[in-house]
């Protein structure tokens, strides 16, 4: 009975070889697969009656430490979530302008400095005037394309997040299916380290994209869970849904414009903060659009102080209609004190006819446009919108106002100024922020000078001096001065220039960039150490394999000698039996 | 670490190389732009002072190139001055010899020098008339009658002749600095030369009027003063913008080399930068190749 002992023996030790090898030679196959882990094979002797009977299989498993597993999913979400920070916040940047550039918006902003400083030099030059009006173009241009980028990216945010929650959804259907595949297989005995390993990759890919809590049930499911507790998958998937917004612009905002991640119809998007999709929502409510304020600040301050200054001014010759910017409803009533002046003058900047008008003689707005059409020459009315329109009857003469001691309505503003008749910025965000469109389109009509306030001034004076260049000074001034900004974005509130306050935001954008690169360069470098540190515990390594397949090839060759021997022997036996 | 997986160490490896490979690039445009970085990103915290140097600096710029506009006009002005002062010395030797009898020709002689004299006050540069205020584009002289009637003895201050405005011209040359530099034909010196001119263009010449020319004389002098002063005026003016364009001229080279501080990059550093970067590279290279070629196999 030895030989038959022997022979299983050695049976035994082929069978088991023929699986070890398969392992090892699957081991190989697989040894540049992300994610698979090393299958080993625990051998144990086989006992019938207290005798060693042969070798069995006891066991496939691969050596996975859950801590480290739960280090790499963590590190995995914050690599993806400062990644996405740092791509999104370099394109930011770039768009601001190259370090040795000279267009960027803080350049911008002192190049119309410069060029009013020699308007004040040289008044009277249609050169300077068109250089002036071209400076304050770019200015506005320039907001406008940082503006757009900025909207642009939040656009592409709001895109992306649409697909990283459709990748995610395939990731969390994955797991499920793996989830079924798994626990059916463990109920049976039947091995599942590799569907594991799957599943533990598409566990990963949900961490990208946001952060999450996971653990295994006793029966061999994962449940996932976001990191404020809503269930991704339990004992099935619950994909999210988000619709994204379309073309995103600086007025939308979050809630309200865009639509919520939802699980089952319950709100999931407040308590999404990590990975990629944490980060892109992130960018799309806080980070830009604090940029975005922090750019409507600064074009809303420039136009306000340039405005009123300008609003001050005549240009030569006069100009032939003012339109007001401000709508108001005629036959509302008008809050003013103070007089004004309105005078129509003539190409060499002598006065046609003046007239002053006290302004709190009249009750209503409509009073005043009447007041004003009275004078002979000039023509004065409402339009539809009830933008008061005031123009000259007479080509060769031209309109020119001086506020003098007006102050209308709750801010006391110059009546000019009020109404907005000779604005210099048309808008008052840094996306809608124009120079007047037909002071663009003819310099002539930037007003430089200041119709004179001499109390006598009559028909024949000199109404405006062609060398007059105060309201280019005071334009000067007031880009030369500390101006008061309130807080926006993440610049506090403070007091200083225009062209200061635009090298802050610059300032701010680079900087936040260049955190974000930072910070993804340091939390990429600790992913990639915790996914080498599994890889080198768990991971195929395959000097190891082909040592071990040499150890088997002789092991197979022994079982099979010793086979082949007691076959020979069994033979022999036979031999002397029969003969 | 006591073993590794092949997949994960040539992963590392391999990701190693690319992280050095991006810095011997980011070295390699550092040495061919000079600049520490194209965009902003790469400086940072560093970009406001940047951008606020590069502001300053343009701005001082411009200072410097309307001061020297602003000096020549103020040249002309004092040139002018100077001849109205020779012009003024002229009329008074032509007083003096109409004084002591010879005045046959005082008012042809006188009327030429108001002439001049005018001409002098009309002086323009770049077609703006320098001595009208701001109403640049008016002559801001004129002497005929009208508007300026002849004067006769005993005479009263008189500006009828004026045609410009009385805005005073000035200048701003810093920052913090503004400089007036305007002179006006209305000033005394001007109405009393002009006065003068006129008195001696209109006296009586056969007899002589004493007393009208005795009263030239004295407003002459006066008028002299008084022109000498706004030459002295004038220069110290052009001095203030000369001191300042110096003051300014040394900070844009203080502020240019602020700026090429944080935008530059020394070229010697990144180019030894560069070279070893380059050659951590090959090494890596090296041993990823050799790491490779080890294997068991070759062995059994």
């Amino acid at each position: 009975m030895d030989f038959r002992i022997a022979q299983n023996a050695a049976l035994s030790g082929l069978l088991v070889t023929e699986t070890r090898t398969a392992v090892a030679s699957t081991n190989i196959a697989n040894a540049d697969v992300a994610g698979y882990t090393a299958k080993t094979t625990t051998v144990a002797t086989t006992y019938a009656g207290g005798r060693a009977t042969g070798v069995d299989l006891t066991g496939i498993s691969s050596y996975v430490d859950e801590n480290l597993v739960k280090s790499m999913i963590e590190a995995a979400t914050d690599a993806s979530y400062t990644e996405q920070l740092a791509d999104y916040l370099e394109s930011l940047t770039d768009a601001v302008g190259g370090t040795d550039s000279d267009s960027t918006l803080a350049n911008r902003v002192t190049e119309l400095q410069t060029a009013l400083e020699a308007l004040a030099v040289t008044p009277e030059s249609e050169s300077q005037k068109y250089l002036v009006v071209e400076a304050a173009v770019a200015v506005a241009e320039e907001l406008n394309a940082l503006s757009e980028k900025v909207q642009t990216l939040r656009t592409n945010a709001d895109e992306q997040i649409a697909i990283a929650v459709d990748e995610l959804n395939e990731a969390l259907e994955k797991i499920d299916v793996l989830n079924q595949q798994i626990a059916g297989n463990q109920a049976l005995g039947i091995d599942t380290l590799d569907l594991e390993d799957s599943r533990r990759v598409a566990l990963g890919t949900v961490a990208e994209k946001l952060d999450v809590t996971y653990f295994t049930t006793s029966s061999g499911e994962l449940h996932v869970y976001t990191a404020s507790g809503q269930p991704l998958v339990d004992s099935r998937d619950h994909p999210l849904e988000y619709t994204a917004a379309g073309v995103v612009t600086a007025n939308m905002s979050y809630p309200g414009d865009f639509a919520e991640i939802t699980l089952f119809g319950n709100t999931v998007t407040t308590g999404i903060s990590g990975g990629e999709i944490g980060a892109l929502l992130e960018l799309r409510d806080e980070i830009l659009p604090a940029v975005q304020e922090e750019l409507d600040a600064l074009a809303s301050t420039l136009s306000h102080e340039l405005n009123t200054i300008h609003n001050q001014g005549t240009a030569i010759p006069g100009a032939a209609s003012l339109t007001a910017t401000t709508s108001v409803d005629p036959a509302d009533t008008l809050s003013a004190t103070g007089t004004m002046r309105i005078a129509l003058i003539d190409s060499d900047g002598d006065v046609d006819t003046v007239v002053d008008l006290d302004l709190s003689t009249y009750a209503t707005y409509q009073d005043l446009a009447d007041d004003i059409n009275a004078v002979p020459g000039i023509s004065a009315s409402f339009d539809a919108e009830g933008r008061l329109v005031i123009s000259s009857d007479d080509a060769s003469l031209g309109l020119a106002i001086n506020e003098m001691d007006s102050a209308v309505g709750a801010e006391s503003e110059g009546i000019s100024s009020f109404f907005g008749l000779n604005d210099l910025f048309d808008g008052s965000s840094a996306s809608t922020l124009r120079v007047r469109t037909d002071l663009a389109s003819d310099s002539n009509l930037l007003a430089v000078a200041t119709l004179s306030s001499d109390a006598g001034l009559a028909a024949g004076d000199t109404a405006v001096a062609l060398g007059d260049g105060s309201i280019a000074d005071s334009l000067e001034e007031v880009l030369a001065s500390s101006v008061d900004f309130v807080g926006a974005g993440s610049l506090p509130a403070a007091s200083t220039t225009l062209a200061e306050y635009s090298s802050d935001i610059l300032s701010d954008i680079a900087t936040r960039a260049s955190v974000a690169e930072s910070e993804a360069e340091v939390k990429q470098s600790v992913a990639e150490d915790l996914s080498a540190a599994f890889s080198n515990e768990t991971g195929v390594n395959l000097d190891e394999e082909t040592a071990r397949l040499a150890e088997l090839e002789n092991l197979y060759a022994a079982y099979s000698h010793v086979f082949q021997i007691i076959q020979e022997m069994f033979e022999s036996l036979l031999e002397a039996a029969s003969a | 670490m006591t073993r590794i997986s092949t997949y994960g160490q040539m992963s590392t490896s391999l990701a190693s190389i690319l992280r050095v490979q991006s810095e011997a690039y980011k070295a390699q445009m550092q040495t061919s732009t000079g600049l520490k970085s194209e965009t902003f990103q790469g400086i940072g915290t560093d970009t406001g002072r940047l951008l606020d140097l590069e502001n300053q600096l343009a701005r001082s710029l411009e200072y410097v190139n309307q001061g020297e506009i602003v000096s020549s006009r103020i040249s002309m002005m004092y040139d002018a001055a100077g001849n109205m002062v020779d012009l003024l010395s002229e009329y008074q030797s032509l007083l003096s010899s109409a004084i002591s009898g010879n005045s046959a020709d005082l008012n042809y002689q006188s009327q030429l020098l108001l002439d001049s004299f005018a001409d002098l006050a009309n002086t323009r540069l770049s077609g703006r008339y320098l001595f009208a205020g701001d109403m640049t584009d008016t002559m801001p002289v004129n002497v005929e009658d009208p508007p300026y009637a002849a004067q006769s003895y005993p005479s009263m201050a008189n500006t009828d002749y004026y045609q410009g405005d009385n805005a005073a011209a000035t200048f701003k040359a810093s920052d913090s600095k503004t400089i007036d530099y305007g002179v006006t034909a209305d000033e005394a010196g001007f109405e009393q030369a002009i006065r003068a001119l006129s008195l001696g263009a209109n006296a009586s010449e056969d007899p002589v009027d004493e007393d009208a020319l005795t009263e030239a004389y004295d407003l002459v002098n006066s008028a002299i003063d008084t022109l000498l002063v706004t030459q002295t005026k004038l220069s110290s003016a052009s001095s203030a913008i000369d001191w300042e364009l110096d003051v300014q001229i040394g900070m844009q080279v203080r502020l240019e080399a602020l700026a090429s501080d944080i935008q530059e990059v020394d070229v010697a550093e990144a180019m030894t930068r560069m070279e070893t970067l380059q050659t951590q590279l090959e090494a890596s290279y090296s041993a990823i190749s050799r790491i490779n070629e080890m294997n068991l196999l070759d062995f059994l």
